[in-house]
């Protein structure tokens, strides 16, 4: 069954950090995608640049509206993602505890829909 | 081979409730199937069981009119679902109703774990146990709550959604998730007791099924999860609790203090079940936990022969590890009052100034630091803070014991 986890942590705390301390946390992540490739449940993953990039899209009674960052302000921020194809709900759970950024955010775990073949 | 009563079959079926429902699951997939042939089960089982007497096998009578109404089930939808499941294998009936038992156990377990999820919601885990497991109605388990019944279908149906769209495995954890997934089954059951035991209204007979059935689960994983500490200290802390029922409750439904309490009414042999429990858990030297503490706090309580013979003193040093695990202001003003009652009273109401603002509108805390005043003869203090107090509860047995306290004050 297939699992997003989607990583939200403190942009401001990430921003603050210096170029070693950056460098540190993408080696933490090299390591924890090489797991999840070894145990073969990686399906996907990618980091996210950060949210004032961001584009909101939406479109009400035939009106396109674009707005500038995320959909919504929030304490924590997406920051990235994984797809990951786990056996049951615990054993995604045990991978997302690994996601670097479990330590000082937070980590949601989902199932995706399937649909019947 | 009388006629048994309605009440005696009920109590069978009920105790078996978790374990029929728990094989069907695992054979059906699904809950509400499950569900479905379980309430058919149990229905026939009454219905037989009255004309001709309860079986001398129940769990194996029951577990057989089950596994024909899956195997049923499964011709009429022509689908496979969990076949093998229905096959046990060949052996003499002795073997036979062993593995059955074993089996059934198994299955009993899957469901408490799966119940107890960690990603269920705290409120939730608790009358999903309570629905599943125990087959209380969904009347009985929405009174236990105080929420109206159809309430309480909404949340249980959106958990056993959760459940099956999460992928929640229906199994017994293994490995390095047993122990965090077993911390969940105690705090569930810890959660399931204390709602029995501390409930200030509800019906009386709903409070002490709860604590019936969090000490019949509780014995169960103290059975097959042998040499834990804490689950050892869960059930010894429950039985010591739970061994005082008798004498909490006035005739008026009125809660009766610990000090007050005829002792003669506490039930001696929870006590020495639940004592015995603790002494083994205490030498098996783990780290203690936080039901290995309350449990000895709740020990030093029942093994004074009177109220004069506490050992406030180390209750106080228990509070005092309690709190360094996990802070909490009301568990702090629990602390501030074994100090008071080992005599240090300057000490405790030092303590108290600490959670003033924490519980400011907390009727207990008024209560203690009235108590406190009395103590050292600070009158008009000791009136004001029962006065406060009067004012922060419905509850008619509380308004009624401050009454009590201020008419003697008053009046002096």
């Amino acid at each position: 069954m297939k699992y997003i986890c989607l990583i939200y942590e403190n942009e401001a705390l990430m921003t603050s950090r210096s170029a070693e301390a950056q460098e540190a946390v993408f080696a933490d992540f090299r390591v924890f995608t090489e797991t999840v490739t070894k145990a073969g449940v990686m399906v996907a993953g990618d980091p996210l640049l950060e949210t004032n990039t961001a584009t909101t899209v939406r479109v009400r009674d035939g009106n396109t509206t674009h707005t500038d960052g995320p959909f919504a302000e929030t304490k924590e921020q997406l920051g990235g993602y994984y797809i990951l194809d786990c056996k049951d709900l615990d054993e995604a759970l045990k991978y997302a505890a690994q996601i670097p950024t479990a330590k000082e955010g937070s980590i949601e775990v989902r199932p995706i829909m399937e649909f019947g073949g | 081979m009388g006629r048994e009563t309605h009440t005696q079959i009920y109590q069978v079926l009920q105790s078996h409730n978790g374990r029929i429902l728990g094989y069907l699951i695992r054979l059906m997939g699904n809950f509400d199937d499950a569900e479905d042939i379980c309430q058919d089960v149990l229905e026939s089982a009454l219905n037989h069981w009255q004309e001709n007497g309860i079986p001398d096998n129940p769990l194996a009578w029951l577990h057989t009119a089950a596994k024909n109404r899956a195997t049923d089930q499964f011709r009429h939808q022509k689908i496979t679902g969990n076949a093998e499941a229905l096959l046990i294998p060949d052996s003499d009936t002795t073997d036979k109703n062993e593995l059955l038992d074993q089996s059934l156990e198994d299955d009993l377990l899957r469901l408490i774990f799966t119940c107890c999820h960690p990603a269920l919601s705290e409120n939730v885990r608790v009358p999903l146990t309570l629905k599943l497991i125990t087959g209380l109605s969904l009347e009985e388990v929405a009174s236990a709550f105080l929420i109206a019944p159809r309430t309480m279908e909404q949340r249980l149906v959106r958990a056993k959604r959760k459940i099956q769209s999460a992928g929640i495995a229906y199994e017994v954890p293994s490995g390095q998730q047993l122990g965090p997934r077993v911390d969940s089954v105690m705090q569930t059951l810890y959660l399931m007791f204390n709602e029995g035991y501390f409930a200030t209204s509800g019906k009386t007979l709903m409070r002490s099924e709860l604590c019936r059935e969090a000490i019949r689960l509780a014995t169960i994983m103290q059975r097959l999860f042998p040499g834990r500490a804490e689950l050892m200290s869960l059930l010894a802390l429950m039985l010591l609790q739970d061994s005082r029922s008798e004498a909490r409750i006035r005739t008026d439904g009125g809660l009766i203090l610990l000090q007050d309490q005829n002792r003669v009414l506490w039930n001696k042999r929870m006590i020495a079940q639940g004592s015995a429990l603790l002494d083994k858990a205490l030498h098996l030297r783990q780290p203690p936990g936080r039901y290995q503490l309350q449990a000895s706090i709740a020990a030093l309580h029942v093994e004074a022969k009177t109220p004069d013979a506490t050992d406030w003193n180390q209750i106080a040093l228990l509070y005092r590890r309690l709190l360094e695990m996990e802070y909490t202001p009301v568990l702090h003003l629990n602390y501030a009052v074994a100090v008071a009652m080992s005599g240090n009273v300057e000490h405790a109401m030092k303590e108290l100034t600490h959670i003033e603002v924490e519980l400011e509108n907390y009727f207990p805390f008024y209560c203690a630091r009235a108590d406190f005043h009395q103590k050292t003869g600070a009158h008009d203090d000791c009136i004001n803070d029962y006065q406060r107090a009067l004012t922060l509860t419905d509850n008619e047995s509380e308004q009624g014991f401050v009454q009590e306290q201020l008419e003697t004050l008053i009046s002096k």
